[in-house]
């Protein structure tokens, strides 16, 4: 009997045993697989962000976000965004492609306030793997006080670079503005060389002018990178601050500020953008295709602008005058003065680069050539005497 | 009665009459300016000349050294002619319309790439074969006769010279159809991106690699082509980027290997900055990979090959139904092959990459290829013109101009008038088409 009761106490403290150790290794079990889904998640989803996302904002006062993808560890090949915002907010000045990763622009990234979106649909041809691929910069101006937000919409996607299209999880965390008082800003800011801080300069050679409050010690800081903060040392800002033969860029005047026993604090940021360098030469390609414009020739580009972004572009059919367009696919007109097309490309700056594309010869009309035009031209004008000479002849010797 | 009667004749033209008199006039006239010009060639030898003779398409044409005469000699001299050789069209002959077709150039090193669009045809022409032009000054060229190829590769240029090159279409008869486009291209030795911005060699990129043994290896910047070279017996390339702007620029390296086949494409995002240049070294372009058959009977061969660097152990990895791993060794000349037993594997859909292995490197896995193993068997084409999906005008390349032929469909519904625009087939011209074709992209 006593055996027997042994035998079960050791037999359940084996079974005990046992039971703690499936416990175990059902846990670890779980928590591997659950580690590796939210793992697995994480490592496939490509991530939208911006980098300007933490900046102290004012009413009236614009602010720039450059927005990024982060491909993660996938190669992607197209992004088709829709972001929205708060109208009553926020005011999106202008969106451009400036300095982007994106080859080709199925739609331009454009702003609708009304809405309060931001769209684009873009690719970059043979697809990209990184995880800062610039896609466009968006200047905004805050309308009141109180919170702005940006999100993006459920139908934005970006496909991988598989030959299938395969669609990749984009995310992208809602980001928000507190719009602070415009006259909260501590200290004022200006420049006599670039007034305006929401337009591009051609001219590299910056001023900076501080009217200091009575009391405040102040350092500062200039750079491009919006990351960069002054140091604790107290700088002399009673004079005028020069910085020349500037590189091409957005820079960021950061003034901190500090009161006698206070400690320092942000006082003001100055934007200056400069970009004195023509865009690209652009992609161009004159053809024909029966099934579009009816089998008519047709001119196709593509250009970029690596600091300030493509304000528009201008097309010239032989000697005709120039034509402002956003389109980037355009028929070519039956009839042509001369035998190229030239392509214009200008920047948010106004600077320019232009594209000659020579078109077919036997392409052109008589038109194309000069002789024959003069000829066509003397003809018609020599038919429209005859007419006019036949028709008094007809009223003069009708007899009856 | 007056001795002098005046009689008054009735000089009026009805109205009728005169409405279609202006009327005939006015097309007469409308119709000779509207007209298609049909380009004439002179003939020329050293004694006379035949100016703007009217052309007439003929299976053979008269030679002598010093010129050619085309058929329709009954038009232009007087007295008898005989021949053997030609025939006489007489009474009002048409004029054939062709419209000119579009010509691309891209430079490599002593060399440039050619490879042109066919031309359109109207009213019974048909085009035969090409003749190239080149030369140095814009205008000014010498031809050659390159047969009925839509591509051509001019060597033995002098590097850093700009050249200029046109093609000419003939008939079958081998008269002038049309002339392409004028295009340039400026050999550079090394494959030398030279341009864009500032063109210093101060600032820039170079990438060092290894592909296929006389791969040619092509170089994109944003997209475009900008440079190219042949590699050599060992499959060793070097292509450079000197002086773009400074910024973000997206660069793709592939290679197509001796039968044409393109590889996979390698993008390099890189910021470029002044005075610095960044060097990519140990790019192993993946090896290229076909299929003997897309579907294949079971228990019949599969042929799997394609090239990759030479001697190099190469790993083909097939997945589907079932699954299943080679390895091969490739040859001197690049080439690999294995030969699937598919009585081996149950029916059904397979896929399958390769990749292989340089020195200590691995390259990324080579282009996808699907095949089933069923019933029956279906040999895949050689590559031809229109053999990849996105190409949508077949002109061998994926570019630019189809680009703009999916951007004038876009977002538009089956039917299309050119059904290769809808490239995944799924009646709606969206972003799924526009993701294959960046995939396919050569520029």
């Amino acid at each position: 009997m006593i055996l027997d009761i042994r035998y079960w106490k050791l037999v359940n403290l084996e079974i005990r045993k046992l039971k703690k150790f499936l416990s175990f290794a059902i846990s670890q079990f779980l928590f591997v697989v659950l580690f590796g889904i939210l793992w697995s998640n994480h490592v496939q989803a490509a991530i939208l962000y911006t980098s300007t996302a933490n900046q102290v904002v004012f009413d009236q006062a614009t602010f720039i976000t450059e927005w990024y993808l982060d491909t993660q560890d996938d190669e992607i090949n197209s992004v088709a965004l829709n972001l929205t915002f708060t109208p009553e907010t926020l005011e999106v000045l202008n969106v451009t492609p400036a300095d982007t990763g994106i080859d080709l622009w199925i739609k331009n990234p454009e702003e609708d306030n009304e809405r309060g979106t931001i769209s684009l649909i873009g690719g970059i041809s043979s697809g990209v793997k990184d995880a800062k691929v610039p896609l466009f910069r968006a200047v905004i101006k805050p309308k009141q006080v109180g919170k702005g937000k940006i999100s993006m919409d459920t139908s934005s996607a970006v496909l991988k670079n598989d030959g299938l299209g395969t669609p990749a999880t984009l995310v992208f965390n809602e980001i928000s503005f507190n719009i602070n008082p415009a006259d909260a800003r501590p200290a004022l800011v200006g420049s006599p060389t670039h007034p305006q801080q929401d337009e591009w300069s051609k001219n590299n050679k910056v001023i900076i002018q501080v009217m200091p409050k009575p009391g405040e010690q102040y350092s500062y800081s200039f750079s491009s990178n919006i990351e960069m903060i002054p140091g604790d040392l107290p700088s002399d800002v009673a004079n005028s601050l020069t910085f020349d033969n500037l590189a091409d860029g957005i820079y960021y005047f950061k003034l901190n500020s500090k009161a006698a026993a206070g400690n320092w604090q942000e006082a003001a940021v100055y934007r200056v953008m400069i970009d004195s360098t023509p865009p690209q030469p652009i992609n161009a390609a004159v053809a024909s295709d029966p099934s579009v414009f009816d089998g008519k020739p047709f001119v196709s580009f593509t250009g970029k602008d690596q600091t300030s972004g493509i304000s528009h572009y201008e097309v010239r059919f032989g000697v005709g005058p120039w034509q402002k367009t956003n389109d980037t696919v355009l028929r070519v007109p039956g009839l042509v003065l001369g035998n190229k097309v030239e392509i214009k490309i200008v920047d948010q700056a106004g600077n320019e680069e232009v594209t000659k594309v020579a078109l077919p010869k036997a392409q052109s009309t008589p038109f194309s050539n000069w002789f024959f035009s003069i000829i066509i031209i003397v003809v018609l004008l020599l038919t429209a005497l005859a007419v006019f000479w036949c028709k008094k002849l007809i009223t003069k010797y009708r007899i009856k | 009665m007056a001795f002098f009667e005046t009689k008054k004749i009735n000089l009026t033209i009805p109205r009728e009459k005169k409405n279609l008199l202006l009327a005939t006039f006015f097309l007469a006239l409308f119709s000779f300016i509207f007209a298609p010009v049909a380009l004439a060639t002179d003939y020329s030898s050293s004694s006379f000349i035949v100016k703007d003779s009217v052309i007439d398409e003929g299976s053979e044409t008269s030679t002598s050294t010093n010129f050619g005469l085309g058929q329709s000699i009954g038009q232009l001299a007087i007295g008898k002619s005989t021949s053997t050789n030609f025939q006489l069209w007489s009474g009002f002959q048409y004029y054939y319309l062709v419209s000119a077709n579009t010509l691309t150039a891209t430079a490599g090193d002593s060399e440039v790439d050619l490879s042109w669009t066919v031309p359109q045809t109207f009213l019974g022409i048909t085009v035969d074969e090409y003749e190239v032009g080149t030369g140095t000054t814009s205008g000014n060229y010498t031809f050659e006769n390159v047969g009925s190829v839509t591509n051509f590769t001019k060597t033995g240029l002098t590097n850093d010279t700009p050249y200029f090159f046109i093609v000419k279409a003939l008939s079958p008869g081998g008269n002038f159809l049309v002339f392409s486009n004028e295009a340039t291209a400026t050999p550079t030795g090394a494959a030398n991106e030279n341009g864009g911005g500032s063109g210093s060699q101060t600032m820039g990129i170079t990438f060092h690699g290894t592909a296929y043994p006389q791969a040619k290896v092509f170089l994109l910047r944003d997209g475009a082509p900008r440079a190219s070279i042949t590699a050599n017996s060992l499959g060793e390339f070097a292509l450079n980027s000197y002086g773009p702007p400074p910024g973000n620029h997206n660069y793709v390296i592939y290679a197509t290997d001796p039968n044409g086949v393109k590889s996979k494409s390698l993008n390099f995002f890189e910021t470029i900055a002044p005075q610095v240049i960044i060097h990519r070294t140990n790019i192993i372009v993946p090896p290229t990979l076909v299929s003997s058959h897309t579907a294949i009977k079971q228990g019949d061969p599969l042929t799997l090959s394609g090239f990759a660097a030479p001697n190099a152990p190469v790993s083909i990895h097939m997945s589907g139904t079932q699954a299943g791993t080679f390895n091969v060794v490739s040859a001197n000349s690049g080439a690999y092959s294995y030969i699937l037993n598919t009585a081996n594997y149950k029916k059904g859909q397979y896929s399958a990459v390769s990749n292989e292995l340089v020195g200590l490197y691995q390259s990324q896995d080579s282009l996808s290829i699907t095949f089933t193993i069923g019933d029956s068997t279906v040999v895949v084409p050689p590559p031809g013109v229109c053999s990849v999906r996105s190409d949508l005008n077949c002109d061998g390349r994926v570019d630019l101009v189809d680009f703009s032929i999916l951007l004038y469909y876009w977002e538009q519904f089956a039917p299309f008038k050119n059904e290769r625009v809808d490239i995944d087939k799924s009646g709606q011209v969206e972003l799924r088409d526009f993701s294959i074709m960046l995939y396919e992209w050569t520029g």
